[in-house]
């Protein structure tokens, strides 16, 4: 038996407390059209600092490669939510 | 009886230049660009002399090799300073310069306003290891010092912030501009935040330095020649350094405590830049 799907929504919710707690971003910043490094600015040592964060938030690994290619927050919502549901089918 | 003139005079304003003022402006001008050019020849010389003298003398093993190729750098840049002093060039004054003198290494950072802020500061600091652009380590003159001081390159990203953390661990100051280039015309660009990071990971403090340059000159796409029309007067002020303890909590990750304190950091620069000389 298959366990549930997780949703986008569910997976937005918990992304956005991984950006609030752990970056002091503010909730109304954190639109699926943000981008990281130029609405959010994400540096490049706060990406891998994020990464470890929802990687142990999820856990689940995220390839370097697969970190390289997120460009706006929407992007880690369908990178996850690809990654989740796979796990668990 | 009124008397009205038929000829018409040219209306002088206040701010008028007369012929003669401007063509000795001009002539001054001209004579401060080629003492300016004779500063930089000397420079690129200077570099080659330099570059001989570490391979020769700075020896050992690679840390000890390359705190002496810094200590000959800043004997180096402290005579280049005086030569653009005595040129008429420039003239620098310091403000609580004992603050960089403390026990331990230090994080020492700087806005950068000229091209020279980097001599003037080495000048004045016996050792310290440098984060310099990827063009210094591949220009002909440069590239031997600046691998033989260990200087560190500024296209590292995280390996940068390990970097510095492991020379400040080794009782090794470094200095650092956190704009990550020269600032613009007027204000500072968005501060990076990899001084905060290696504050933090390292412990050390931070000790902040205000670099003013006026009239300004040598800015970010300047060139040489343009000079401005009379001495530049650089003002080097140390300030009360910055503990990044105080930022580190149990609660607090490690990337707020790195925003928090780089905000703190271009709020400090832009107070002192901003003319209120209360904050220190």
């Amino acid at each position: 038996m298959t366990q549930p799907e997780v949703s986008k929504d569910e997976i937005f919710k918990r992304l956005r407390e991984v950006l609030v707690d752990g970056f002091d971003l503010r909730e109304e910043q954190l639109v699926p059209t943000a981008r990281l490094v130029e609405d959010l600015e994400l540096d490049s040592l706060d990406l891998v600092d994020f990464a470890v964060r929802l990687e142990q938030h999820v856990d689940l690994e995220i390839a370097e490669d697969e970190l390289k290619a997120i460009k706006t927050v929407q992007d880690i919502v369908d990178l996850l939510y690809q990654k989740l549901n796979a796990a668990r089918s | 009886m009124t008397f009205t003139s038929d000829v018409a005079t040219a209306p002088v304003s206040p701010g008028t230049v007369s012929h003669p003022a401007r063509a000795s402006r001009r002539l001054a001008r001209g004579w401060r660009a080629l003492r300016t050019g004779l500063a930089f020849v000397t420079f690129g010389l200077g570099a080659i002399v330099v570059a001989a003298l570490v391979w020769v003398v700075a020896r050992g093993t690679p840390a000890r090799r390359e705190v002496r190729t810094q200590a000959i750098v800043h004997r180096a840049f402290r005579l280049f300073a005086w030569w653009m002093t005595s040129l008429g060039l420039i003239r620098v004054s310091w403000i609580d310069a004992t603050r960089l003198h403390g026990a331990g290494p230090r994080l020492f950072v700087a806005n950068h306003p000229t091209l020279i802020d980097v001599v003037l500061l080495l000048a004045r600091i016996p050792q310290a290891d440098c984060i310099v652009k990827t063009a210094a380590r591949r220009n002909p003159f440069m590239r031997g010092i600046v691998a033989r001081a260990g200087y560190l390159a500024n296209d590292e990203g995280d390996a940068l912030v390990e970097a510095c953390a492991a020379r400040l661990a080794a009782g090794r100051s470094v200095v650092l501009f956190p704009e990550g280039t020269r600032s613009p015309r007027e204000g500072l660009r968005r501060f990076q935040r990899g001084a905060a990071h290696i504050a933090l990971k390292s412990g050390c403090p931070i000790v902040p330095m205000i670099i003013t340059c006026r009239p300004p000159t040598l800015l970010k796409g300047q060139p040489w020649y343009d000079v401005p029309e009379r001495r530049a007067q650089y003002t080097m002020r140390v300030v009360a350094p910055l503990d990044p303890a105080r930022y580190l909590t149990a609660e607090t990750p490690l990337p707020v405590a790195a925003r928090r304190l780089t905000a703190d950091l271009q709020a400090l620069y832009e107070r002192w830049l901003g003319g209120d000389e209360e904050h220190q």
